[in-house]
C-alpha cells in the first residue's frame, strides 16, 4: 500500500474516531430534567400541597424521581361534610332548629357549600327542605391517589394498571399479590406479560419473575417447555403435580430455577433466582407459588 | 456482456435481499437457528442448481484449490451470514427495525468499506472516497427510514442488545468475504460451479448443526409456517446466486448499493399495501421515510460512481470550501439537536423527564455529515451529476429528519420507565432544537453542490480531468 493510501486510511480512522467521540461525550455527561414532588388536591378542587419542582439529575438517577398526585378531603371540607351530614340527619328527624344551626355553621365557613344556603332559606320560610342525599356519609376516609409513594418499583397496594389488548386475559396469571412478594407493574408485550416480584427478607429467592406467553395451541406451549425451557433449565428436572397441573421444574445448575406449565396454549413460567446459589432447593418454594397462582 | 444484462443480478439482489430481510425478521427467534439456516441454505442450493445449465459439468470444472475456496466462501456467505441473524435474534429482541438497520445499512456499509479498501489497493482514491460517502449515506439513510416506521420508534441500536446487534453486523463481513472468495474461486472456472460447491458445503454444515441440536423441534416449528419458510429460502437462494454475480460484474460498491435499498423497498411495499389493501392505520411517518429514502438514493448514486470515477483537476479553493460543511457537521454532532420529553405513569408516581440529545444522537446529525462527505468527494470528480442531484434532493428533505432521534431508549435511564413508551401509560415526544452548525453544514453543503455543478459545467471535460477508470 502506498504512503498516500496509508495517509487516507489514517484520515478515515481519525474521522471515525472523532465522530465516535462526539457521540460518546454527550452521552457520558447526559443530564435529565425531571419533575419531582407532591401535589395534593382536595376533592373540592383546592390545592392543599404543591411541592412539584424541576431539577436536573444524572440520567442514571432520573428514574428515582417521580411526581405523586393525591386527591384527598382536606380538614376544612371534612368538617363541612360532617356538619352538613348532621344537618341532613336533623332534617330527616324533623329537628329544624338543629338543622338550621348546623347549616349556618356550614355557610359561615363556605357560603357556596352544596345546598346549605337554599336549605336555610327553606327553613326560614317555614318549609321542610329537600334532604340532600348526594352525601350519604362523610367521606372522611376517602383518598384517590395517582401514585402513592416516591419509591420506585411500586407496591402491591398501589392502583393496579391492567394491560389491554390480546394479552389482557392473561393478567390473572400475574397476580398483584403473591405471598412473601411485592409486585412490580405488569410489562405487556403483544403476546406476553411479565411481572417482577420483589421478595421479602425471609424468602429463599433474591428475585422472582412470572412470564405468561400466549401460544397458538397447547402443543406449541408444550413444545416450548420441552425444547426451549428444557434446554436452558436442564438440571434437576422433575415433573410436579400442583392443583391438578403437570408442572415442569428445572434449574440452570447455577442460580435460576423455573416452574412452568401449560394452560391450554398459555405458557406460564415462574422463575426464581436462588439467594444461596442452590436453585434445586427452590423446588418446594416455587411449587407453593404455583399453587398460589392456580388456586 | 451488455449493460442491461449485467444489471439483472443487481436488480434481483435488491429485491430478493429485501424479501429475505423481511422474512428473516419474521422467522428468526421463532424457528431454531439451525433449522432455519438449513432451510435457507437448502433454498440456496436448489436455486443455484436450477440456475446452472449443466450442474455436474460445472462442479467438475473447478480445480482443487478453487473447490476449497468455494466451500469456504459458501460456509461464510451462504450459511454464516443468515446463521448469525437466526441465532442472535430472539422473538422480538432486537426490534425488527434494528435488525433491518444492521442487516441492510450495516452490511451495505461493510461492503462499501470493502470496496474502499479494494479501491485504495488499486490506487483509486476517488473510488474509495465515493465508497466511504456511500457507506455513510447508507447508514444515515437506512436509520432515517427505519426510525420513521412508527412513533415512538422501537429503533434504539446498541442500547439493549448491543452484542447481538454487533454479531448480526458481522454477518455482513461474512457475506462480503464469502462472496469475494466465491468470485476468486471462479476466476479460472464458472461462477456456477463455485456457487454449487459453496451452497453444497453450506447446506452440509447447516444440517450437521441441526442434527447436533436435534431435528425434531426444528421440524415442528418449521412446519408451523411453511409458506414463510419456503419464501425466505427462495429469497435467500436468489440472494446467494446474485450476490457473487454482482461482486464479479460490478464490484462490492454496487453490491452495497443493492443491500442498502432494502428499507426503501419495504416502505414502498407498506405504502402500496396501504393504498390498495385493507390494512390498519398507516404507521409510517411519510416525510421522514421520504427524507431517509432520498439519503439512501444519494448513497446509491455515490456507490455507483465508486467503480468508474474520473478524477478532476479542479480548483483547490473549491475543495477547501467543501471541507467547511464537514467541520460544521462534526461540530453539530457534539451540540444539542433534539429535546426529548417523557411522561410515564407508574404505580409509584408519574415520571416526567426531559433531556437534550446531541447531534450524534439524531439521524439529522449523521445525515448532515454524510452529505458533507459526499460534497467533498464530489469536488474531486469530473462529472458528479447524479450524486449531486440526489444529494441536493436529500438536503432539501433533510429538515424532515431534524426531530428524528437515532435512539429512543437511553442506556442510563431506568428500563421500567422506558418500557411504557408508546403505551397508554407513557409517551415520549421529540422536538428539534436549533443546532446552528448542523443546519449550516447542510446549507453550506447545498451551496457547494451548486458551485460544483456550475464549475464542472463551464470547465471543458478534456482539460479538466485525468481518467481514473477501473473496476474493483
Amino acid at each position: 500500500m502506498s504512503r498516500r493510501s496509508i495517509l487516507i486510511s489514517v484520515l478515515i480512522v481519525a474521522l471515525v474516531a472523532l465522530v465516535s467521540l462526539a457521540f460518546l461525550l454527550p452521552s457520558c455527561a447526559a443530564k435529565v430534567r425531571v419533575e419531582t414532588g407532591e401535589r395534593i388536591v382536595c376533592t373540592y378542587g383546592e390545592i392543599t400541597t404543591d411541592t412539584i419542582h424541576t431539577i436536573e439529575v444524572p440520567a442514571a438517577d432520573a428514574g428515582k424521581y417521580k411526581v405523586v398526585r393525591e386527591t384527598v378531603i382536606c380538614p376544612r371540607h371534612k368538617l363541612l361534610e360532617s356538619l352538613y351530614a348532621e344537618a341532613q340527619a336533623a332534617i330527616v328527624s324533623g329537628d329544624m332548629t338543629t338543622a338550621r344551626a348546623k347549616l349556618a355553621e356550614v355557610v359561615k365557613l363556605e357560603p357556596q357549600f352544596r345546598n346549605a344556603q337554599q336549605q336555610i332559606d327553606a327553613i326560614d320560610a317555614g318549609k321542610t327542605p329537600i334532604v340532600d342525599t348526594g352525601l350519604l356519609k362523610p367521606s372522611s376516609t376517602m383518598t384517590i391517589t395517582s401514585g402513592t409513594t416516591s419509591n420506585p418499583g411500586g407496591s402491591a397496594s398501589a392502583p393496579e394498571k391492567q394491560p389491554v389488548g390480546p394479552v389482557a386475559s392473561l393478567s390473572s396469571w400475574v397476580p398483584a399479590v403473591l405471598p412473601g412478594y411485592t409486585a412490580a407493574p405488569i410489562v405487556a408485550d403483544v403476546f406476553t406479560l411479565t411481572r417482577q416480584y420483589k421478595p421479602a427478607a425471609g424468602m429463599p429467592t433474591d428475585a422472582l419473575v412470572v412470564v405468561v406467553e400466549q401460544y397458538k395451541d397447547a402443543t406449541a406451549a408444550k413444545n416450548a417447555i420441552k425444547y426451549d425451557l428444557g434446554a436452558s433449565y436442564s438440571t434437576g428436572t422433575q415433573t410436579l403435580s400442583v392443583n391438578g397441573r403437570s408442572v415442569y421444574f428445572g434449574t440452570d445448575g447455577r442460580r435460576f430455577a423455573i416452574a412452568a406449565w401449560n394452560e391450554n396454549g398459555v405458557l406460564i413460567v415462574v422463575e426464581g433466582s436462588s439467594k444461596t446459589g442452590k436453585p434445586a432447593e427452590l423446588k418446594s418454594h416455587l411449587s407453593s407459588l404455583v399453587s398460589a397462582i392456580t388456586k | 456482456m451488455n449493460r442491461p444484462k449485467r444489471a439483472v443480478p443487481l436488480l434481483v439482489l435488491s429485491a430478493a435481499f429485501a424479501l429475505f430481510v423481511q422474512l428473516s425478521v419474521a422467522l428468526a427467534g421463532r424457528v431454531p437457528a439451525a433449522a432455519l439456516t438449513s432451510a435457507l441454505t437448502a433454498g440456496a442450493l436448489i436455486i443455484v442448481v436450477l440456475a446452472t445449465p449443466r450442474p455436474l459439468a460445472a462442479l467438475r470444472g473447478l480445480s482443487r484449490t478453487a473447490v476449497l475456496q468455494s466451500c469456504a466462501g459458501g460456509l461464510m456467505a451462504v450459511a454464516g451470514a443468515p446463521a448469525l441473524i437466526a441465532a442472535l435474534r430472539l422473538t422480538d429482541a432486537p426490534a425488527g427495525s434494528i435488525v433491518v438497520f444492521w442487516v441492510s445499512g450495516g452490511w451495505a456499509a461493510i461492503a462499501a468499506c470493502g470496496a474502499a479498501v479494494l479501491a485504495l489497493r488499486e490506487g483509486r482514491m476517488l473510488g474509495a472516497g465515493w465508497s466511504i460517502a456511500g457507506a455513510l449515506l447508507a447508514l444515515a439513510g437506512v436509520a432515517g427510514v427505519v426510525a420513521d416506521w412508527e412513533r415512538p420508534s422501537s429503533f434504539s441500536p446498541l442500547v439493549r442488545f448491543a452484542p447481538r446487534e454487533l454479531g448480526m453486523l458481522m454477518g455482513g463481513v461474512l457475506l462480503l468475504a464469502g462472496g469475494l472468495l466465491l468470485v476468486r474461486a471462479a476466476r479460472s472456472a464458472s461462477l456456477d460451479g463455485a456457487l454449487l460447491w459453496g451452497a453444497g458445503s453450506a447446506l452440509s454444515a447447516s444440517l450437521v448443526w441441526w442434527a447436533a441440536s436435534g431435528f425434531a423441534r426444528g421440524w415442528s416449528l418449521l412446519g408451523e409456517q411453511p409458506l414463510v419458510v419456503v419464501l425466505a429460502a427462495i429469497a435467500w437462494g436468489f440472494v446467494c446466486t446474485s450476490w457473487p454475480a454482482t461482486l464479479k460484474s460490478w464490484g462490492p460498491a454496487a453490491g452495497a448499493a443493492a443491500l442498502s435499498v432494502t428499507p426503501v423497498l419495504l416502505s414502498a411495499l407498506i405504502l402500496v399495501e396501504q393504498a390498495v389493501g385493507v390494512a390498519g392505520p398507516q404507521p409510517l411517518i411519510v416525510p421522514g421515510v421520504t427524507a431517509g429514502s432520498l439519503l439512501v438514493l444519494a448513497g446509491v448514486c455515490a456507490l455507483a460512481r465508486a467503480a468508474g470515477a474520473a478524477q478532476a483537476v479542479g480548483p483547490r479553493w473549491l475543495r477547501a470550501v467543501a471541507a467547511v460543511p464537514i467541520v460544521l457537521a462534526v461540530a453539530g454532532l457534539a451540540l444539542p439537536a433534539v429535546l426529548a420529553r417523557a411522561d410515564v405513569t407508574l404505580d409509584s408516581g408519574v415520571f416526567t423527564g426531559s433531556w437534550l440529545m446531541s447531534g450524534a444522537e439524531s439521524v439529522a446529525g449523521w445525515a448532515a455529515l454524510a452529505l458533507a462527505v459526499l460534497v467533498l468527494v464530489a469536488t474531486f470528480e469530473t462529472r458528479p451529476a447524479w450524486p449531486i442531484v440526489a444529494a441536493f434532493a436529500a438536503s432539501a428533505a433533510w429538515p424532515w429528519l431534524r426531530d428524528v432521534p437515532a435512539t429512543v431508549w437511553r442506556p442510563s435511564l431506568d428500563p421500567l420507565i422506558q418500557n411504557y413508551y408508546g403505551t397508554e401509560y407513557g409517551s415520549i415526544l421529540f422536538t428539534s432544537q436549533t443546532n446552528v452548525p448542523m443546519i449550516g453544514a447542510v446549507i453550506a453543503g447545498a451551496a457547494v453542490m451548486l458551485v460544483i455543478m456550475a464549475v464542472r459545467r463551464v470547465t471543458p471535460r478534456g482539460d479538466a480531468s485525468k481518467s481514473q477508470h477501473g473496476g474493483s
